[in-house]
């Protein structure tokens, strides 16, 4: 059977977060050396992990040496091409802004038409353009075009970028932002309105190479039913509860009564034998998965239809009739 | 237009265009002039428009940061400073390859004809060059085409009617030219009232506090602390105090963005009543009436050129770049796709250092912009009659008089100074060897003329 190359980042900000990510969907990856560009994925014995740089997993995509990858939306926003396609977008971790950040000193400005306004007060006093550092050029060129500003020059810079305009060499910069501290350490301040890109881990593939190759697609499809049943895990708690009542389909109503104690299809109601029974009837359990956020709002609702020894624990896979991102997938590829 | 994928068919399509603009521009007086194509950048980067900032494409040489041109105004100008002619009117064309580096095209090479009218203020100038747009675009066989005439000079005067400073126009005509959606009052409210400092919209007089607080700020901290991002605390300060003045109030801002979403919005044929329209703006006054008069004037000599009306629209708040047009402005558009444009930029030459405004009227051909597959005619290469304007010259009839004498064969050009080998216009009367002519004794006119060539 023919291999499928899964590319993941080695370095940078999501390397660690994505091995954490997968081995939490229940697909831990295998390095067997450290020193080593490759690893296994146990539960999906075709794929053959590749570990590369974040923006080197997208040109390795890109080329079909690697028929699937996880890098950043920024580096796709950036780099992107027609190969491309972003399988899923919300993998919800690896958060990040690309964002236009000033100098603190700066006390005048505060948005983007501020900085427009300082453009060209460089233009016409100083003869000379704004200079910007990011290694993100494209994307900086368009956001400050469409913001008016169009007297820049963009200052290629790798690495420390923060320190571009306490060196010199850059009036403002272009970055990569998660909490801001860094922004902070090196006395600049991200513009409110100058977010160019919310960013996030994604999951990518070679176009051409899930269309012709069946083994790529049947890969992304165990992948995704591994992600989708995840994500969706975490967001929900199984509460298991002890009720009384007359019966099983009487408790069963009255828990379904409400639409935030239904479950997805409603609660699972069995008797629980050698309890006594009581004025209400008969001791049973009752399960069912609530939205985690609501858990308490759930549990208030349970114990006015007369719940008690409530437990709720984590919901590790959500698993649907089918992988709603493998079904969007296969309709993007046509 | 047709996308044409064999490039070198296209190449030849383009050489042929070529040709016929500049065949034009020949009959109109207009000399070839060349410029390098590799330019200190800095000669674009600080000075040419927005648009073509944007897409500069430079290189590092011996640490010279120098640009393929992007265009031919430039170095036109900076040419007519050097060469000591200034104040006389030249007519010059450029043609061959600008460069642009823009990563919404795939190429970073296209062909382009420019002519610049110099030294000539007035409407006879904008006129002549709106018109050299369309006739290029008809001896192309280019027949679906419209002429967007707008004007700058009207546009900066409205908005000044609101107490909007020279920046806050600038920019917001900016925002205005680079908004794809159509303009909602809501959006350009928001913009307006970031521009404007809060305390500024408060209109409670507590931006006269901040602003004495910024002044004595910078009267009592040092201004020798190291600039930081390129900028000293003097710099940053006068601009906070610039903006804490930039005070509005929130009425008259309301009223801007009111006026200013009917005025960007307005498209109107040459045919309907589009000066009452404008006039009905409420910015609208006498020296707008004056300045609306200037898009007619300009309008009507378009026309004597023989320039269909129907192929004139006009929108007042075109604004090909902010940066150093200040009149009558305009574009040949084809399908929607820029065919030609241009219009009157006198500040240009300050940027230039030069002392004054030098009158100046110019327009680019963007020739891979409209490619079709038609017949091409060139002109004859013949000598150039020149038409001298007099005060007492009826312009009109010199439209008239240099069409005619086109259409019989002749090179024309029309010059304000006087020259051994130039006609005088008295009143509609072309006064050749002394002897008045009118446009109905073209005839005898031309066999005179052919005598006087041939001996």
């Amino acid at each position: 059977m023919n291999r499928v190359m899964f590319a993941l980042p080695s370095k940078g900000a999501i390397a660690e977060p994505t091995m954490s990510f997968l081995q939490d969907c229940g697909l831990r990856v295998d390095k067997p050396n450290p020193r080593q560009y490759i690893g296994t994925i146990p539960a999906i014995p075709t794929i053959d992990v590749l570990f590369q740089r974040v923006i080197d997993v997208l040109y390795k995509v890109a080329d079909g040496t690697a028929k699937l990858g996880i890098t950043g939306l920024d580096v796709i926003a950036e780099y992107g091409s027609e190969d491309i396609i972003v399988i899923h977008d919300n993998l919800n971790y690896g958060h990040c802004k690309l964002v236009v950040a000033v100098p603190e000193a700066w006390i005048d400005v505060e948005n983007m038409i501020d900085l427009a306004e300082v453009a060209l007060d460089f233009r016409e006093a100083k003869m000379r353009n704004l200079k910007v550092a990011t290694t993100y050029p494209n994307q900086t060129r368009e956001f400050l075009h469409r913001n008016g500003i169009h007297h820049f020059s963009i200052v290629a810079a790798e690495g420390a970028i923060e320190a571009a305009p306490t060196i010199g060499y850059a009036d403002i910069v272009v970055d990569l932002v998660q909490t801001g501290t860094t922004l902070r350490e090196n006395h600049l301040k991200p513009l409110l309105d100058g977010v160019i890109i919310n960013s996030q881990a994604c999951l990518i593939g070679n176009r051409r190479m899930l269309k012709e190759h069946p083994e790529a697609l049947q890969a992304a499809r165990i992948l995704l039913e591994h992600i989708d049943g995840a994500l969706l895990g975490k967001t929900y708690t199984q509460i298991t509860m002890n009720i009384t009542g007359i019966s099983a389909e009487d408790i069963g109503r009255k828990i379904a009564a409400n639409p935030l104690t239904r479950g997805l299809q409603g609660p699972t109601v069995a008797p629980i034998f050698g309890a006594e029974k009581n004025d209400s009837g008969q001791w049973f359990t009752a399960t069912l998965i609530v939205p985690g956020k609501l858990l308490l709002t759930a549990i208030e609702s349970l114990r006015a239809v007369g719940a008690t020894h409530m437990s709720a624990v984590p919901v590790r896979y959500v698993f649907l009739h089918e992988s709603p991102t493998f079904a969007q997938l296969q309709a993007a590829l046509g | 237009m047709t996308a044409i994928a064999d490039r070198i068919r296209e190449l030849s399509i383009i050489r042929r265009s070529v040709e016929i603009v500049e065949n034009l521009l020949t009959e109109f007086g207009y000399e070839r002039i060349e410029t390098p194509i590799l330019q200190p950048a800095e000669l674009f980067l600080t000075r040419a428009g927005d648009q073509i900032v944007d897409h500069l494409l430079t290189l590092e040489h011996r640490d010279e940061l120098l640009a393929l041109r992007p265009e031919f105004t430039s170095p036109a100008i900076a040419a007519y400073l050097q060469s000591g002619t200034a104040q006389s009117v030249v007519r010059w064309s450029f043609n061959g390859p600008v460069f642009e580096d823009n990563p919404a095209q795939e190429r970073l090479q296209s062909e382009s004809v420019g002519a610049e009218l110099l030294g000539m203020p007035g409407r006879y100038a904008e006129a002549e060059i709106i018109a050299l747009a369309g006739l290029a675009a008809e001896r192309m066989g280019i027949a679906d085409y419209e002429i967007v005439i707008g004007h700058v000079g009207l546009t900066r005067y409205l908005l000044n009617q609101f107490g909007l400073d020279t920046r806050a126009q600038r920019l917001l005509l900016n925002y205005l030219n680079h908004q794809r959606e159509p303009l909602v009052a809501e959006t350009l409210q928001n913009w307006l009232e970031k521009f404007i400092s809060p305390s500024g919209l408060s209109g409670n007089g507590e931006h006269e506090d901040q602003s004495r607080i910024l002044q004595a700020l910078m009267d009592t901290t040092h201004p020798d602390t190291a600039p930081v991002g390129g900028r000293s605390r003097d710099d940053i300060l006068e601009r906070l105090l610039r903006k804490q003045q930039r005070y509005v109030r929130h009425e008259n801002l309301l009223e801007a963005v009111s006026f200013l979403v009917k005025y960007a919005s307005m498209t109107v044929g040459y045919s309907e009543n589009w000066q009452e329209t404008i006039m009905a703006l409420p910015a609208a006054n006498e020296q707008a009436q004056v300045l609306t008069g200037e898009i007619q004037q300009v309008a009507a000599m378009v026309l004597a050129y023989g320039i269909d009306q129907r192929k004139l629209v006009i929108k007042p708040a075109l604004a090909r770049s902010w940066d150093y047009y200040s009149g009558t402005v305009f574009e040949l558009r084809v399908n929607g796709a820029i065919f030609a444009g241009g219009g009157r930029y006198d500040d240009f030459a300050a940027l230039l250092g030069a002392a004054g405004e030098v009158p100046a009227v110019g327009l680019a051909f963007y020739l891979n912009n409209v490619i079709s597959d038609n017949e091409f005619t060139a002109g004859d290469q013949i000598q150039t009659l020149k038409i001298q304007l007099t005060p007492a010259s009826n312009l009109t009839a010199a439209v008239r008089w240099a069409q005619e004498l086109r259409r019989h064969g002749q090179n024309v050009t029309v010059v304000e100074e006087p020259s051994n080998n130039a006609y005088p216009l008295q009143g509609e009367h072309l006064i050749v060897d002394s002897k008045p002519y009118g446009i109905d004794d073209i005839h005898s006119l031309i066999d005179l003329l052919k005598d006087k060539t041939a001996s």
